[in-house]
């Protein structure tokens, strides 16, 4: 079942790695020699590269978010995008995280709230109290967490702007900032292995991760964590991680969701 | 009717290439709709390859950027449309997964864990020709060796050449190569209807 029985497999080799895009660089030139000298092998590339072509519609589909069209328009033609436009998309992460919450209110689910508000006003990020910080998380975490019912947590997120969305293939999340300036951190992620914590980390520029919190999910999957970094964040990259329990210096393991902070 | 007074409805009616013709005009609606008629498989290529919403949203941007300034260098002898921005989206999605290793590390590049993205429904979509062309596709690929598949979509969607798949796997290169050939060409006798 070669691609071209009447020609070697060494050829056809080429000529898949090819229309695959996974020759070495040096051997592209192999490959124009081929077709200069054999015409009508162009066709069978041809060929390969149709079939090439149809790969991507073998994925399950994914839909971009609605409020993405408009982005990537004013970017493609180098406009910059409108106030008004930022305001909605910061919107449109505010009600994706209503939209959560309503839905577990509506089922009367407890969401298992993870109240830790460790860093105070520090006024700063400075990575030398990051191992401090870190013990003060490990000690309050037992003693903070808490439950709360969905309309409590509800009741915080109204009064709230949000500030990223954090994605990634491990789940999703939301950052706000309350009416206090406190910065929330909803995410919804796969439920944790034992002697296990999630770990919120503060990037700003090429600093190394400065702790956030760590926060535990229920079994809907929910966690919430609150934090005063008591200044802007504006740039700063959020991130989570799965971190053994009480929580560690710094990240141990791979980023399970990620986003940066809005303007 | 002058392009300007192109309404979205008379768009949608045009041919890739009509767009394309239009967007060289500096016809921001043509881009738009473009943008309707591909976006969907642009983000699942990109999703596909970065692992990653917000990666696969910068992707987005990049790819209709490029569209927009280098719409004039498409050359329909290449190929169609769809190649060209799937192929634009192809090379921008791994060098963005490349510049951002540490995001792309929490996937396996075979892998990402399909069942946490935002699924929309083929069939409601696309045409019946895409959802047959969909539908093909997967009954192909699922119908491969799982090494066969595996080392195509290293190639493809991991954007590694086979020298590099050979030490991904620990596989000599020749059983690499004997893979992607094999698999390729069983791809393209259960696909021929539907490539063009």
């Amino acid at each position: 079942m070669d691609p071209r029985p009447d020609i070697s497999d060494e050829i056809n080799d080429l000529l898949v790695a090819y229309a695959l895009d996974a020759l070495e660089p040096a051997e592209h030139e192999r490959v124009r020699q081929l077709l200069a000298e054999r015409p009508e092998l162009q066709a069978t590339l041809d060929e390969l590269r149709a079939t090439v072509g149809t790969l991507p519609y073998g994925l399950t589909p994914a839909t971009p978010p609605p409020e993405l069209r408009q982005r990537v328009l004013d970017h493609a033609v180098g406009r910059t995008a409108q106030p008004a436009q930022a305001e909605a998309r910061t919107g449109q992460m505010a009600a994706n995280l209503r939209t959560w919450l309503f839905g577990l209110a509506g089922l009367a689910v407890a969401l298992l709230v993870a109240l830790i508000t460790t860093l105070g006003q520090v006024g700063g990020l400075q990575n030398e109290l990051a191992t401090a910080r870190q013990q003060r998380d490990q000690a309050q975490l037992i003693a903070a967490t808490a439950q709360a019912s969905a309309q409590q947590v509800a009741a915080i997120v109204a009064q709230s702007v949000a500030l990223a969305d954090l994605s990634g293939a491990g789940g999703q999340g939301t950052v706000l900032q309350s009416a206090e300036g406190n910065l929330i951190l909803a995410a919804e992620l796969p439920p944790l292995a034992a002697g296990r914590v999630y770990q919120f980390w503060l990037i700003e520029g090429g600093a190394a991760p400065v702790s956030g919190g760590v926060f535990i999910v229920g079994d809907t999957g929910y966690g919430l964590l609150t934090l005063d970094v008591g200044r802007p964040l504006v740039g700063a990259t959020l991130a989570v991680t799965d971190e053994p329990a009480p929580g560690s210096p710094g990240p141990t393991t791979d980023i399970l969701i990620v986003g940066e902070v809005v303007g | 009717m002058a392009p300007n007074e192109l309404a979205l409805a008379d768009l949608s009616a045009l041919s890739d290439e009509a767009l394309l013709g239009l967007i060289v005009q500096r016809e921001e609606a043509a881009l738009g709709a473009l943008y309707d008629r591909y976006a969907a498989l642009v983000y699942t290529v990109a999703l596909r390859i970065t692992g990653d919403r917000q990666t696969a949203e910068e992707v987005m941007q990049d790819v209709f950027q490029s569209v927009w300034q280098s719409a004039g260098g498409f050359q329909q002898t290449l190929g169609a449309v769809s190649g060209w921005v799937v192929g634009i989206t192809r090379h921008r999605a791994i060098d963005a997964t490349r510049t951002k290793r540490e995001r792309a590390r929490n996937r396996e590049v075979t892998g990402i864990d399909q069942t946490t993205l935002p699924f929309s429904s083929p069939a409601a979509d696309a045409g019946v020709e895409q959802y047959a062309l969909s539908e093909a596709v997967r009954t192909a690929l699922a119908d491969l060796p799982q090494n066969q598949r595996q080392a195509i979509e290293l190639a493809y969607y991991g954007g590694l050449t086979r020298v590099e798949i050979a030490e991904r796997l620990g596989e000599p290169l020749g059983t690499v190569k004997t893979r992607l050939r094999l698999g390729l060409a069983k791809l393209r006798d259960l696909l021929r209807p539907f490539a063009e």
